[in-house]
């Protein structure tokens, strides 16, 4: 029975995005890659800590600004050859960091629907499994990495 | 099958009869030693204190047949005694061609306004079907509008890649829509000096050092003129 209350209770609370607070998670040096109008594609970059004691995954993200947001990883052959593959989630292990940063791991947008100029803010939700747990972030816009 | 006396017999004949293989090991590790320091110490030489990687010797740079982003024909040739520093990719790349176009950017802004004219920063797009020139001359302006951004026939293209030991591949992933595809690429900066000689190679890790990219071009430039 309680376990049955425990589920509705998530059930319940699924819909409801959680703040940083309630996911025990550090976001940080988050950005959006700002690009050409012409462009449908885009990345985004942060560092997630995970300070709790279970572990998490990335699972994707939404946003109004793109149609997709999808968890990939860069790699590397032996010739120098570099290409992406789209990944069902990135781990985020309990104690542990994800970095998302150019050349590695990635949260890609595609479809572009809208795109941000440097300087602006876009509201992006992050998908955390398990439990399809949601984390609400508003990240600056930048040609740059922001140091 | 073999018993154990006849192992032990067979292990210790060969050490009575010839040299001791001991010395013989000693003298090919010595000379191996010796080999690799040897290699190294001209490597060395050949960097002149360069921070990309410097080809020993120079190689004469292959010269594209490609057309920039207003639609004329380009060629290295046609840059008259400046350094070209250029890289491959294609625009719809979301992370690997942004970053390097903004560290290529950065490294142009960074640059004396006089030794500015003597570099022209080169995309060549690997993606010839969607990056038409109009679709560069809306996409390369926006990192600078110093760098001039190349597409062509996929043959030209072809050439250019395999002459500067480039790679690229098209990548469908499943699930993606059709038409949508990704290309993967090799990531390096070539760096031509104005006697078009392929001089310097950059990874794409190394791009974000502005200062010390600066100062190669400048050292290319000033240093042995160009």
């Amino acid at each position: 029975m309680k376990k049955l209350l425990i589920a509705f209770a998530i059930l319940l609370l699924r819909p409801l995005a959680l703040s940083a607070q309630e996911l025990p998670l550090k976001v940080e040096g988050a950005w959006m890659q700002a690009v050409p109008d012409v462009s449908e594609t885009t990345a985004v970059y942060m560092t997630l800590t995970n300070l709790g004691k279970t572990p998490l995954d990335l699972a994707g993200a939404r946003s109004a600004v793109a149609e997709r947001i999808e968890p990939m990883i860069t790699k590397k052959d032996r010739s120098g050859m570099m290409g992406m593959e789209r990944v069902p989630s990135l781990p985020i292990p309990a104690g542990g960091k994800l970095v998302l940063q150019p050349a590695g791991n990635h949260l890609m947008l595609m479809q572009l629907r809208q795109h941000p100029r440097p300087g602006e803010k876009v509201k992006i939700t992050l998908l955390i499994n398990p439990g399809a747990q949601e984390l609400d972030l508003e990240l600056p816009v930048s040609k740059q990495a922001i140091e | 099958m073999s018993t154990a006396g006849e192992l032990k017999e067979r292990k210790f004949a060969p050490a009575r009869q010839g040299p001791d293989w001991r010395i013989l090991v000693s003298l090919l590790v010595i000379l191996l030693a010796v080999l690799v320091s040897v290699l190294w110490g001209v490597r060395q030489k050949a960097q002149e204190g360069f921070y990309g990687f410097r080809l020993f010797p120079l190689k004469d740079a292959y010269d594209f047949n490609l057309i920039d982003q207003n639609g004329q024909p380009f060629q290295l040739s046609k840059l008259k005694g400046k350094v070209a520093l250029f890289t491959f990719g294609f625009t719809h790349c979301p992370n690997i061609c942004p970053t390097t176009l903004m560290d290529l950017a950065t490294v142009y802004k960074a640059l004396p306004a006089a030794d500015r004219n003597r570099v022209q920063i080169l995309f060549i797009s690997v993606d010839p079907d969607r990056d038409r020139p109009e679709v560069l001359k809306n996409y390369i302006p926006y990192f600078d509008p110093g760098i001039a951004g190349l597409t062509g026939s996929k043959d030209a293209i072809d050439r250019a890649v395999n002459a500067y030991g480039a790679s690229y591949e098209i990548s469908r992933q499943p699930g993606d829509p059709p038409g949508v595809y990704s290309v993967n690429h090799s990531a390096f900066t070539y760096l031509v000096n104005s006697r078009r000689k392929l001089e310097l190679l950059y990874d794409y890790e190394k791009l974000a050092d502005t200062k010390r990219i600066v100062s190669d071009i400048e050292k290319v430039l000033n240093e042995r003129g160009g």
